[in-house]
């Protein structure tokens, strides 16, 4: 077989007419299989869009709803909260509070699932946390659903979705108007909206255990 | 098809299936062409490569998705890619053909341990600051037990075996760079990026310190949007530049070659002019597999394989390779994209951003567009630490790609029990 193969078996003019003739089928097969991935990238694409848009949360983990806000950022607001972001008065955040009190990228969070919302100090800046007080550098806190944040002007409250694995702040569990006392007219809307949409699913379905009537009295 | 399979899914296997033979098929073709060349060294050996070759391809291209979930097109181009380096080497000189094979090999090994990696581990902040001193010990090494090779030194050599570390580390620095941005820790990052790029400066290796600081500038912009940053470090990079092209001589070399190889084509710029000269001489079409003169050109194995390329098979057919490459980075940015959080999607991006740096350095390089820096052609080029180190850096782009189909599923599955909550689909 190796004598086969050493030897001159094929002239070598007809080598050069077969390789030749092969450029075409080479490139044809190359333009056939460049083209293919392309599209199919193309159609990954279009159906990952089209998948994006027919969810109901569009990757979101929960809302940040404004009780107090400021002229630019009005009481009542609601603000999507995703998976993970940054929290500040930068346009490039992703939960933006315009205020001049606000820094530019003030905390840092992404949800920790069964753990709560992990919120990370990114400079000296105050964000209290329910009762919680945060005013350095890289110090943490968890998050729950529905924790109050306090900053600057702003007081938020942060309530997260279905099977997020969060389980809520005690006094959430009590009473949801508890915090909402001193603005009659918010605490309205604010009550109506939270029990409507969140507290009756929300303890119906996951936190057996911590229902409104079986939590911390 | 399966039970339980959608339409959809059977479309889209069928539709890899096909795309996946055409591959095989491809280097099948080529592979018998190149036995049919009589050569008087030939061994019996050699003739080898066509089962293995085919099998492996099989392995990787059908098996391999199935078992471990992986993306598909992401897994074509960058066997397609592979196999091209291998053929070409083949056809320029068997055994170094044979040797690529093997490196292909553990690349594919060293690409499941990745996937594996990125899929299990969950403690990042710990892996990065082992990795940080690791890689730099790593990275120092060859000052002390390389040997300069082409004006750099940063090769290391035990028991007849050459590693690049600065290749390997290129997986650490992703891996270091998109833990830290997306922790908002610039510390980590910066003090790695320094120390190495100060590493890379005294090895005299400027492609690869290229490559590292413009990885971690567009990372950076990526996680951050900071613009003043962005400026400051373009700033700082142009005059690190100028430092480099005052101190060192091979850099002036190098520029005095790109602005006109044919002053000293003889010597200086006999490479670059070889390189052109192989590239015409292919033409649109190229002059055939086997054909050619490829060894003409002094380091066309790994530098300049490009250039093997366009003559063999034409300039049309290199600008499908380029076109492959194009895909590959599109297809990383869109693991990058759809990924759910910002450190996977930082370390995809990372990934996607050095290949693509690598593949524009070398190619524009060959091509004359840029100066030429010594990186390799990823996954073409001949050598096993970058062989190695690119399909590392495809393993995390997998691993992600596995998270991001997790994130999707469930995703998909709250969708649907959220209706059934809420008494059917609107």
């Amino acid at each position: 077989m190796q004598y086969f193969f050493e030897r001159d078996y094929m002239p070598k003019e007809l080598y050069e007419l077969i390789a030749l003739s092969l450029r075409y089928f080479f490139i044809f097969i190359l333009a056939l299989i460049a083209f293919r991935c392309y599209f199919w990238q193309s159609k990954d694409k279009r159906a990952w869009k089209r998948f994006k848009k027919a969810l109901p949360s569009a990757g979101f983990v929960g809302e940040i709803y404004v009780v107090y806000g400021n002229d630019k950022l009005k009481a009542n607001t609601r603000i999507d909260l995703p998976q993970e972001g940054v929290i500040g008065n930068s346009l490039i955040c992703d939960v933006i509070l315009p205020s001049k009190n606000i820094s530019k990228r003030q905390a840092y969070f992404r949800l920790d699932i069964n753990e709560g919302l992990y919120l990370e100090l990114l400079d000296n800046s105050e964000i209290m946390v329910d009762d919680l007080q945060l005013n350095k550098k890289h110090q943490k806190a968890y998050v729950l659903h529905g924790s109050e944040l306090r900053l600057a002007e702003f007081k938020l409250k942060v309530f997260f979705y279905r099977d997020t694995g969060i389980k809520p702040v005690s006094y959430v569990a009590h009473d949801p108007r508890v915090q909402l006392e001193d603005n009659a007219n918010q605490a309205t809307i604010v009550e109506q909206d939270f029990a409507n949409r969140y507290i009756q699913e929300y303890f119906s379905n996951d936190f057996h255990d911590n229902s409104p009537n079986g939590g911390e009295s | 098809m399966e039970y339980g399979q959608s339409r959809s899914a059977v479309k889209l296997l069928r539709a890899s299936a096909s795309l996946n033979y055409t591959i095989i098929l491809f280097y099948f073709v080529g592979f018998v062409l190149l036995m049919l060349k009589p050569d008087p060294n030939f061994k019996l050996q050699h003739i080898i490569i066509i089962p293995v070759i085919t099998l492996l391809l099989h392995i990787n291209l059908n098996i391999l998705p199935k078992r471990l979930v992986i993306d598909r097109l992401l897994v074509a181009i960058v066997n397609f890619l592979c196999a091209l380096g291998v053929l070409i080497l083949y056809s320029t000189n068997k055994d170094r053909g044979i040797t690529q094979l093997v490196y292909y090999m553990l690349g594919t090994v060293f690409m499941i341990i990745c996937i594996y990696a990125v899929r299990n581990l969950n403690n990042w902040e710990s892996l990065a600051l082992i990795l940080i001193p690791v890689s730099l010990v790593f990275m120092l090494s060859p000052i002390i037990f390389g040997k300069e090779i082409n004006g750099a030194k940063n090769w290391i050599y035990f028991s007849g075996i050459s590693v690049q570390p600065s290749e390997i580390t290129k997986i650490c620095l992703v891996i270091i760079a998109a833990y830290s941005m997306s922790r908002y820790r610039k510390l980590y990052w910066m003090v790695f990026l320094l120390f190495s790029m100060g590493i890379l400066m005294l090895q005299k290796d400027l492609g690869a310190l290229l490559l590292y600081f413009l990885t971690c500038l567009m990372m950076y912009y990526a996680s951050n949007g900071s613009l003043r940053i962005i400026f400051a470090s373009i700033g700082i990079g142009f005059a690190t530049s100028v430092f480099g092209y005052f101190h060192f001589a091979h850099v002036k070399k190098r520029i005095a070659i790109w602005q006109n190889p044919w002053v000293d084509y003889e010597n200086t710029g006999y490479q670059l002019v070889q390189s052109l000269v192989a590239i015409a001489s292919g033409g649109l079409w190229g002059v055939g597999l086997g054909l050619g003169k490829p060894s003409a050109i002094p380091i066309y194995f790994t530098d300049f394989i490009f250039a093997v390329i366009c003559e063999q098979f034409g300039i049309i057919f290199g600008a499908l390779v380029l076109f492959m490459y194009i895909i590959l980075i599109l297809r990383g940015g869109f693991i990058a994209k759809s990924a759910n959080t910002r450190f996977y999607s930082l370390l995809a991006l990372g990934c996607t951003i050095m290949l693509s740096l690598q593949t524009f350095i070398i190619i524009g390089g060959v091509i004359k567009l840029i100066p030429l820096t010594g990186v390799t052609m990823p996954f073409v080029s001949y050598g096993g630490s970058s062989l190695i180190s690119c399909m590392g850096l495809i393993g995390i782009l997998q691993g992600v790609s596995i998270h991001n189909k997790d994130n999707m599923r469930d995703e998909a599955n709250l969708a649907l029990q959220d209706s059934m909550l809420n008494g059917g689909m609107q």
